[in-house]
């Protein structure tokens, strides 16, 4: 009800601003598709069919913004499968997203919002189409919360004004709670220095099972952080603190501290960037999803399959670099090396089993020759144990060691009929050295681009594992771009095909997809 | 209410879509560069139009458009087309795009999108997306995605509408 009157509100302020000033704009999207889904909690394969339109429009006039978006979703269900948490959500008509902003001296933003603090330590709110869920796949259900988008509802305030920057918020969220909390930066030219102050209450605590474990956790973090620029040097410093608002329970029960650190500068012609990060929580801590180093995505596919993550009640210590150096006639060459552990009383990784060490190397070289001709060669190296154990804990089995090494090939050429061809190939050998287990993925791709409007991708995906099985998966998809009326802007695709499922990642981000089976359609109508 | 609420909107989507009409969408924003600089679009738009390049460290089309962007602005100095480039990447990777760019000897203004917002208020789905702006703030032309050949395209489109946007015509 309180909804209802929100929007009607808003059209209200909205209306007197005139019908000649109001402008419209928005994106539809009609979502279809078909096939074989495997339910990651059950393991059964089901014929599954949805449809669904997302409807993202905006009315603006004057400073005024508002957005609203709407999801009408139909999918099919897997019959065995108990009901999970957000099944109601995706069975219905309803507002997925509604907002108003005024856009004057400051940014108010009333509504769903999404924001980011400093270097998103301390609050980072985010979301992201490339990360939702094909509701076909997995129903949405198998999906981790919320991992494609923890935005805020309530009340955001920005503003961006001469050297300062400041921001306020306060509402509610689907992952972390209530949340309230303020961000100042002051920029100059020598650098900037900035602090935050997020307070979350009610945070869900639905994994504990600790006896007497509380349901919900009440937290607050403080961040501090400075940038530094001497020529065309850079060095940064964040630095969280995150403690239980129940002060006489904040050594014993969630919280810690989070420090990351950069310098990047231009060195004989090479650009270097090393950064280093020290995650100490008692907890898993909620905002940082996105956090720096190491947990980033790796140029091959393969291997991006497997990223390294940090995960619940784990912490872990990191340092990454980053070189690259650009020469004349379009090479680039950029090779990176990352390391991290448990922490453990260490302040610099410990690549031992027993400290989770994870290394990672990774160099590609590119080669543009022209717009239309182009190689690209990259060679990528991880090895990751999972052997640290709380102190007193015994371990339940061995742990595992695991060690891929990828190459991957990419080549864009003219060609005959199809005006350009990408061609791309990767293989992946991954051994896993405590059980002594072997496996090998390819990964080949063409992409056709005969016209400006369209373009036809097609994949080939093959996996072989020492003791089980060879696969091969295949499937294709054409994207075609068309405007009909001319002020419509419409993209086409069509995907059919198997697809092996796994993570993906987007902007940092990364979620598991089940594996699909069938024929999807995608309309994008932008208005 | 809001199954009705939801309803209609549904309906008005296919109303608009077969035949939006409105006035001109416009872009507003304020963003930080490289070095914490604000920039205001408007104050970019009364210089001359702006083609704008959402794009990211991690999106291997963006990098090869970027390029192709470059040589395209040369061709319209004259009605003092300017480019800009907004990361939208996350923090996660934020700290990467300077060494990038610098690596790159870009000269144009970066400005920084953290994990996208602004974007996705103009639209823009997944980096590549590309708009060309007007000098009122208007949104001219927008592009999602890149593939070999489009900036041959985008050259005719630009050149299109900054004539139509001149001549004051309806593009």
């Amino acid at each position: 009800m309180r909804r209802a009157l929100g929007l009607t509100l808003a059209v209200g302020l909205l209306a007197p601003l005139g019908a000649a000033e109001l402008n419209v704009s928005g994106l539809n999207t009609l979502r279809y598709g078909t096939g074989m889904a495997l339910d990651e909690i059950t393991l059964q394969e089901t014929d599954r069919r949805f449809l669904e339109e997302t409807l993202d429009l905006d009315l603006s006039g004057g400073a005024f913004r508002l957005n609203l978006a709407s999801l009408a979703a139909w999918p099919t269900e897997f019959p065995d499968s108990p009901p999970r948490t957000g099944d109601a959500e995706i069975r219905q008509l309803a507002l997925i997203r509604r907002s108003l902003e005024w856009n004057g001296p400051v940014n108010v933003q009333l509504g769903d919002f999404w924001t980011t603090f400093g270097n998103g330590l301390a609050l980072s709110l985010y979301r992201d189409e490339a990360l939702v869920n094909p509701r076909l796949i997995g129903n949405a259900r198998a999906e981790l919360p919320a991992s494609w988008d923890n935005g805020g509802d309530g009340v955001l305030v920005e503003a961006l004004r001469g050297d300062w920057t400041l921001k306020g918020i306060w509402g509610n969220t689907d992952y972390v709670g209530k949340l309230a909390g303020g961000n100042v930066e002051w920029t100059r030219g020598w650098g900037s220095l900035g602090g935050s102050l997020v307070r979350a209450t009610d945070i869900p605590q639905n994994d504990d099972i600790r006896i007497g474990a509380a349901p919900t956790l009440d937290l607050v973090s403080r961040e501090a952080y400075a940038t530094l620029r001497v020529g065309p040097a850079e060095f940064s410093l964040n630095h969280v603190d995150q403690h239980q608002l129940d002060m006489e329970a904040r050594n014993a029960g969630a919280g810690g501290l989070a420090t990351y650190a950069t310098a990047s500068a231009p060195l004989q012609g090479w650009t270097v960037l090393t950064e280093y990060k020290y995650y100490r929580f008692a907890r898993q801590t909620l905002y940082l999803n996105s956090a720096p180093t190491v947990q980033r995505e790796i140029p091959t596919r393969l291997i991006a399959r497997s990223t390294h993550r940090v995960f619940a009640n784990e912490d872990e210590t990191g340092l990454q670099v980053d070189v690259s150096r650009s020469w004349e006639g379009g090479h680039t060459l950029r090779a990176s090396a990352a390391w991290a552990s448990h922490i453990d009383g260490n302040l610099l990784p410990v690549l031992e089993e027993a400290q989770n060490g994870y290394q990672e190397y990774t160099a590609g070289w590119l080669m543009e020759f022209s717009p239309e001709r182009h190689l690209e060669l990259g060679v990528a190296y991880t090895e990751e144990t999972n052997g640290w154990l709380p102190d007193g804990q015994e371990p339940l089995s061995s742990s595992a060691w695991y060690r891929r090494t990828g190459l991957s090939v990419v080549l864009l050429i003219p060609a005959p009929l199809v005006r350009s061809l990408e061609i791309a190939a990767e293989l992946l050998s991954k051994e896993e050295l405590t059980l002594d287990e072997r496996s090998t993925g390819l990964l080949l791709w063409t992409e056709l681009f005969p016209s400006p409007a369209w373009s036809l991708n097609l994949t080939a995906d093959y996996d072989e594992h020492s003791t089980s099985r060879q696969d091969w998966m295949g499937s294709g998809e054409l994207r075609t771009d068309f405007h009909f009326p001319a002020s419509v802007n419409h993209t086409l695709t069509v995907f059919a095909g198997r697809l092996r499922g796994g993570q993906v990642c987007s902007n940092g981000n990364c979620r598991i997809v089940a594996p699909f089976d069938g024929v999807k359609l995608t309309l994008a109508s932008k208005f | 209410m809001l199954r009705r609420a939801s309803l209609l909107l549904t309906l008005l989507a296919l109303l608009l879509t077969a035949g939006s009409a409105g006035a001109a969408e416009t872009a507003a924003f304020r963003l930080r560069d490289l070095n914490g600089k604000t920039v205001d679009l408007a104050a970019l738009c009364a210089q001359g139009p702006v083609l704008i390049s959402f794009w990211a460290t991690f999106c291997e089309p963006c990098k090869r458009e970027i390029p192709q962007l470059v040589e395209l602005v040369k061709d319209f100095q004259e009605q003092k087309l300017q480019l800009v480039l907004i990361t939208v990447d996350s923090p996660r990777s934020q700290k990467q795009v300077k060494p990038y760019v610098t690596s790159k000897g870009w000269k144009m203004p970066v400005l920084m999108d953290p994990n996208g917002q602004t974007m996705k208020k103009l639209k823009g789905g997944n980096p590549p997306y590309t708009l060309l702006v007007g000098t009122k703030g208007e949104i001219l032309y927008s592009h999602s995605g890149y593939k070999p050949g489009d900036e041959q395209v985008l050259k005719q489109e630009v050149d299109r509408l900054l004539k139509a946007a001149q001549t004051g015509a309806k593009p």
